[in-house]
């Protein structure tokens, strides 16, 4: 009995963790699958647009890419 | 020079086709680095916006996922294609039609342009004005391109195609019946279940 207890938690556990690596449920009206869409389309503009102007963005780690424009502009017929 | 020998009815005048022959080659090379510097910050872009993609947006939706992705490969590329074109014809218009509004070389005055060609001992005149020119000209070009080609870069590929992505972007959410057939989670737990 302990052994299956210990193997429900364990499994417990993972399930939990996918849903939270999944994030919200399901988009299933048209009005929440729009409104999904343009969420995600509109935060991927915000942190793409605050990468080509230097910003960092809390919602995505890496550094942004405007310095290594810039670097690529100014080496040119060097 | 001696084959271009220019015209015989002013003698001691260098030839205009001599110059031509000369300064070309050394055009021509200008052109590789333009297109590798767009190629290359065109890349940078498209990685960028991929890890972007990657990153803010919820992996359960493959299908939703990969359909944006193309769209912005698509318009990236749309892009590039288009300020190939132009840095094309921008680098033919300094091949092919010599012109400058430099007062400097305009008054004959090379060595305020071209700094290089100062210190080199005058052996045959001809020649030495004929280098003096070219060294002049061609650095006049290139500050004009190191200037132009970069302004041109960033109003093609980051001002004019992220205002064609915004558009396209919310285009791309607004059929309900397309997004109904994308945003599927069960693609993503097939794949989940044969991982």
């Amino acid at each position: 009995m302990p052994k299956i207890f210990e193997e429900i938690k364990g499994k417990k556990k993972a399930a939990q963790e996918e849903l939270e690596r999944l994030g919200p449920g399901v988009a299933n009206t048209d009005a929440e699958m729009v409104n999904y869409a343009w969420k995600s389309v509109a935060t991927f503009l915000r942190v793409y647009k605050n990468s080509l102007n230097g910003i960092k963005s809390s919602e995505y780690s890496s550094d942004p890419i405007s310095a290594s424009i810039r670097e690529e502009l100014t080496i040119l017929y060097k | 020079m001696i084959n271009f020998p220019g015209d015989s009815t002013i003698p001691g005048f260098p030839s205009i086709d001599a110059f031509l022959s000369l300064l070309n080659p050394l055009l021509k090379r200008l052109q590789n680095p333009a297109y590798e510097v767009n190629n290359k910050i065109h890349e940078i872009l498209e990685t960028e916006a991929m890890d972007v993609i990657n990153d803010v947006m919820c992996t359960k939706y493959p299908e939703f996922n990969s359909r944006f992705k193309d769209l912005i490969r698509k318009i990236l590329d749309k892009y590039r294609r288009n300020l190939e074109s132009y840095l094309n014809s921008l680098l033919d218009s300094e091949l092919f039609y010599l012109f400058t509004n430099d007062i400097n070389y305009l008054v004959g005055d090379f060595h305020k342009v071209a700094d290089s060609t100062r210190d080199k001992a005058p052996k045959n005149p001809l020649v030495h004005e004929l280098r003096k020119r070219i060294d002049a000209y061609y650095k006049l070009v290139v500050r004009n391109l190191r200037d132009l080609i970069p302004k041109q870069i960033f109003n093609f590929l980051i001002i004019s195609c992220m205002k064609e992505l915004e558009f396209e972007a919310f285009q791309f959410t607004s059929d309900v019946n397309k997004l109904k057939e994308w945003l599927n989670e069960v693609t993503y737990y097939l794949f989940s279940l044969h991982k």
